[in-house]
């Protein structure tokens, strides 16, 4: 039995195999390459938050691997590594992308959005400043994926509706539940981007 | 936004607030028949050995500045969750750092054979090999692989692909063992003997009984009988940070980022188990990503090997769990059937009840499942009870805590079974419950109290009684919040396809705990008698004027740090939190403590620090008294500023007097006992469940609408946070009801899942109902400001609800869990059959 896995994945998807999302198992168990795997290296650019990252990664190595183990930029946070849960994810040229299923080279060269660049502790972002006030992380592990989502639809978008914010994080799990909280945070974070509310 | 947009209205203002808890307050002084409390004018004399306590503890309720107010967690705490600095152990990262990796059994009961790691370990970046062969005797892996799941070896490599690499690269022979992991295998007559002389029979089960009153003539004389089975399939928290830790040498000296509930324990099992000095390991564990209880054990049992690895390679290492090995190391709740026969009065008074319970007790033998949890079951009024308990020892996960310990595994069953009896006697299930449920004034007895009571000094004549203890206000304002009366009279009543039904369950839990803390008699008695868990704690003003709390408890995204400041603060006179500072997480910094749980946070640990704050104020007023020559009666203190009452002109500030201390620095420490097995009053939890479902009678889907989720909880410090927290566990312990362990499909029982979230579908953005929290102020007068511990008081009874409003709105009763549109459609189905 072969079991499903990141890595299983990437290898076959590495090795040029269309993937077919039904009986997909069976397809990597005929095909993936055999042990050990010919590790190859790469090195590349990666424009993050701006400034622009040399990292040196094989060619299976994931994008969150590349940010937060070999650039040391460890804000965004890995859970399930199994493209389900969101926690993950960073922007890729202004679109969310699960880190943790994206290839480093895929992503090379690219502009790259983390929760490094959205505000630290001097400078917050007001989505960190509203979801403070809000209580919007409770133990905080997803707040680094969803914040960057919600980023990228207030760059879109300025005056998102309730129903428009949770479609847009949809992809985003909350083990704590902090949803209505997260909600409620990006629809006021919105009305103080446009000028409409101030934070106390 | 730039400066010069000026809208011509003025502008929203965006602040922390509640968004729709209600907070129904309790006066301070009560009629004790009624609503719990005290009578005017009372003094609480407890027990036979005359404890004496205060009418209030030394801080009643009353003029407060900092408790009570809603107000965002400290800053220091919760904005490095926004900014992506928390330090999760996952976020742990050193420059020379190894990567470990598991290699788990995939059977669920075997013994290796033959380990061959020749291959493996000449893979590329392989730094190191762990198995039962080179596992330190101190802490060798189990002989036995009693689960799916069981560690086999630990790879060590230069990254987490070359680790998988390897791990599959490892050669393993199993022999595979006869196994029983779930209930149907472990009751069947040909299950294997999984005792192993764990005192337990053959047929790995020993049955208890527990009984008193005289069930036989109760049952003789019951007006209505009834008997019931429900399965509850088990569950598992799935908190978002994975299972692991980091482990870095300095000379002899190591220092271990975990994920869990505590330090100090976990820094002994890894002293013990790498045979060092406790004062050689400092371990760190500040921020967690959700540990929900079930997390612990399944970083912990791994730090000493990982400790160990680290030592024999001279590198950090890391290790982190995939979600499915998560899985078979983290405590589930149980797989259980219970089967229930009720005997009641024609006025709906239940005369008896007799439960027998078969509890799937993963590979820790008996006693595991809290024998079937019964002393969460409120039912203390009934006179008469026989419980059968069988606890199987199984080849599947460990079980225990798991978002809460014995609730809604047991209250799944426990409330339908309320609601079937309610409509059995022909009466609302709200009015039955009040009728059923013990109050203020009930007495137990430690025969009836069941098995988490235990003798306590507060015992009086052989019993204890429930005082502060909100049951009635639960019920009837739960009642309110959802609108009660729009509940249909008839089940599934209403016309049309899709249709709407409420649902009420309670629960009981034992985290509404009070200790005991420094200076009072309770405290020297249970330390002197040993083995009691004492939470030390230490405060400290410096000479900037700031208070510094120190103690062990990590943050799993509870913010008690922050309730205990807001204590702390109104203890010593401050309006507001800018001068408290937090030293928590790290055994090099705070003083030794048990773990926390089970909403014992806040009052042990908290109640600790505000002991010591209380010593402190005292020695703060000493000080100035001399300072001023001012009688202390005479003296006020106001935001680090001690003045006198007649002559505000003198005055000293608190940094002054920590200047002009030794050390520039005024300490003081003190410590809180947990009484024994429950508090030392029937004080325990009581909380509510009221919710409103829609379901589609044409596919069975149905729809989690709305829910007013009640909890008895003392003065609630901070509401905000109160509010915050209790939507979490609204919703997890709402998908309890529809989510069992993740097993294969095609191994049920066997083999879990491996694809993490996929196969374990958790609530998202777009299933959370709306809600309303429901604080009822019941004050606890043997504690700091009235408080209690009530994180878990209304835990159990989600699940339990949902099966409830679903009969509500359709006329099916769900009994096999875990609810599914198929057996919604199926009951539909067979409903439309009969008629
Ligand atoms: S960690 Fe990438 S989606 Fe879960
Ligand atoms: S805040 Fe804990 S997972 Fe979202």
């Amino acid at each position: 039995m072969m079991r499903y896995s990141r890595r299983n994945f990437l290898k076959a998807a590495g090795a040029g195999i269309t993937l077919t999302a039904i009986e997909g198992e069976s397809l990597f168990a005929a095909v993936a390459p055999p042990l050990p795997t010919p590790i190859t290296k790469e090195r590349a650019t990666f424009i993050i938050n701006g400034k622009p990252l040399v990292a040196e990664y094989e060619a299976r190595t994931t994008l969150w691997e590349v940010i937060a183990v070999k650039l040391g930029l460890t804000g965004t946070t890995r859970s399930c590594n199994r493209a389900s849960c969101g926690a993950c994810s960073v922007l890729i040229d202004g679109t969310p992308f699960y880190s943790c299923h994206t290839l480093a080279m895929e992503a090379a060269g690219k502009k790259i959005f983390t929760i490094e660049g959205l505000g630290d502790e001097k400078n917050l972002h007001p989505l960190q400043k509203v979801g403070y006030l809000y209580m919007a992380a409770d133990c905080g592990f997803c707040t680094a994926g969803w914040s960057v989502t919600a980023k990228a639809l207030l760059d879109k978008n300025l005056n998102p509706s309730a129903d428009e914010v949770k479609s847009a994080l949809a992809g985003h799990i909350c083990r704590c539940a902090a949803y209505s909280a997260i909600v409620r945070t990006v629809v006021d974070t919105a009305a103080v981007l446009r000028g409409e509310a101030e934070i106390i | 936004m730039s400066q010069t947009q000026r809208p011509r209205t003025p502008k929203r203002k965006i602040e922390a607030g509640l968004h729709s808890a209600i907070i129904v307050n309790q006066p301070m002084v009560r009629n004790f028949s009624t609503g719990g409390g005290h009578s005017p004018g009372d003094t609480l004399v407890e027990g036979d050995e005359k404890i004496v306590t205060k009418k209030w503890q030394g801080y009643p309720p009353e003029n407060l500045n900092v408790v009570g107010k809603p107000q965002p967690p400290l800053a220091e705490v919760a904005i490095p969750r926004y900014t992506g600095k928390a330090e999760y152990a996952t976020r742990i990262s050193f420059p020379n750092m190894l990567f470990a990796k598991l290699l788990a059994s995939p059977h669920p009961r075997a013994r290796v054979r033959k380990l061959d790691a020749t291959k493996a370990a000449q893979m590329p970046g392989v730094a190191y090999i762990l198995s039962a062969q080179n596992a330190p005797k101190t802490y060798p892996f189990p002989e036995e692989l009693f689960f799916q799941g069981s560690i086999v070896a630990i790879v060590a490599a230069e990254t987490e692909d070359l680790a998988e690499d390897a791990v599959e690269a490892i050669d393993v022979d199993y022999e595979v063992l006869p196994f029983a992991s779930s209930l149907s295998q472990i009751m069947s007559g040909n299950a294997p003997d999984l005792s192993q002389g764990r005192g337990q029979r053959r047929g790995n089960t020993a049955p208890s009984v527990v009984q008193y009153g005289d069930v036989e003539k109760a049952f003789q004389d019951a007006d209505i009988i009834k008997e019931f089975t429900y399965y509850y399939a088990g569950g598992v928290v799935a908190p978002l940070q994975p299972c692991g830790s980091v482990a870095k040498w300095d000379g002899d000296k190591v220092t271990v980022w975990g994920h869990g509930q505590g330090i100090y324990p976990p820094r002994a099992i890894i002293a013990r188990g790498l045979g060092i000095d406790p004062k050689n390991v400092r371990f760190i564990n500040k921020w967690n990503g959700g540990t929900f209880g079930g997390v612990r054990q399944a970083s912990e049992k791994f730090y000493p090997w990982v400790a160990y690895i680290a030592k024999m390679t001279g590198r950090p290492v890391k290790l982190t769990l995939t979600k499915d090995q998560e899985l078979a190391h983290m405590q589930v709740k149980p797989e259980n059937i219970q089967k229930f026969k009720v005997g009641a009065k024609k006025d709906g008074r239940i005369v008896v009840c007799q439960r027998e319970y078969f509890v799937n007790n993963g590979e820790r033998s008996g006693g595991g499942g809290g024998n079937g949890g019964r002393s969460e079951l409120y039912l203390h009024v009934v006179p008469n009870w026989k419980e059968i308990g069988h606890d199987y020892r199984t080849n599947s996960m460990t079980i225990g805590a798991s978002r809460s310990n014995m609730q809604q595994e047991f209250k799944f069953g426990w409330e339908q079974m309320m609601d079937e009896m309610a409509e059995a006697v022909g009466m609302d299930p709200v009015q039955f419950r009040l009728l059923n449920v013990q109050k203020p004034g009930t007495k137990v007895s430690l025969a009836s109290g069941g098995p988490t009571m235990a003798p306590v000094p507060e015992i009086e004549n052989g019993f204890l009684t429930y005082d502060s203890f909100a049951s009635v206000e639960v019920m009837e304002e739960g009642m309110k919040a959802i609108g009660w009366d729009k509940r249909n009279s008839v089940p599934g009543g209403n016309p049309g396809r899709v249709k709407r039904g409420f649902g009420v369950a309670m629960s009981q839990h034992h985290a509404g705990r009070v200790g005991y803390h420094e200076g009072e008699v309770g405290f020297e008695r249970v330390v002197k008698r040993g083995g009691a868990d004492v939470y030390e704690s230490e405060i400290e003003l410096n000479a900037e004027g700031n208070i510094i709390l120190r103690f062990a408890q990590p943050d799993s995204g509870t913010n008690h740090g922050t309730g205990i400041a807001m204590a702390i603060a109104e203890i010593l006179g401050f309006t507001n939190l800018r001068h408290i500072r937090l030293l928590w997480g790290d055994s090099d910094l705070a003083p030794p403590a048990p773990g926390w749980n089970s909403g014992l946070t806040t009052q042990l640990q908290g109640g600790a620090l505000c002991t010591a704050a209380d010593k402190l104020r005292k020695d703060l007023l000493n000080r100035a008294s001399e300072l001023l020559k001012v009688d202390i009666g005479r003296l006020q203190i106001r935001d680090a500023v001690i003045s006198s009452k007649d002559d505000t002109k003198k005055a000293v500030t608190f940094a002054a007097l920590a200047r002009s201390n030794e050390g520039r620095v005024i300490r003081q420490h003190a410590s809180c006992c947990h009484p024994g097995a429950i508090g030392r009053a029937m004080n325990r939890g009581i909380g509510a469940c009221f919710v409103e479902v829609e379901v589609d009678t044409w596919t069975g889907n149905w729809r989690f609408i709305r829910a007013a989720y009640c909890h008895d909880t003392g003065n609630v410090i901070n509401p905000l946070l109160a509010e915050a927290d209790m939507n979490g566990s609204l919703v997890q312990s709402s998908q309890v009801a529809t989510e069992a362990i993740p097993w294969d499909r095609e191994f049920p029982g066997t083999r879990h899942f491996s694809v993490g979230y996929l196969s374990y579908r958790l609530p998202t953005i777009m299933d959370v109902p709306e809600q309303t929290q429901v604080f009822v102020n019941s004050l606890e007068p043997r504690w700091y400001f009235g408080t209690k511990g009530f994180a878990e008081t209304a835990i159990g009874a989600p699940p339990g609800a949902i099966a409830n409003a679903i009969y509500n709105a359709c006329g099916v009763r769900i009994r096999e869990h875990p609810i599914t549109k198929e057996k919604i459609m199926a009951g539909l189905k067979a409903k439309a059959g009969r008629a």
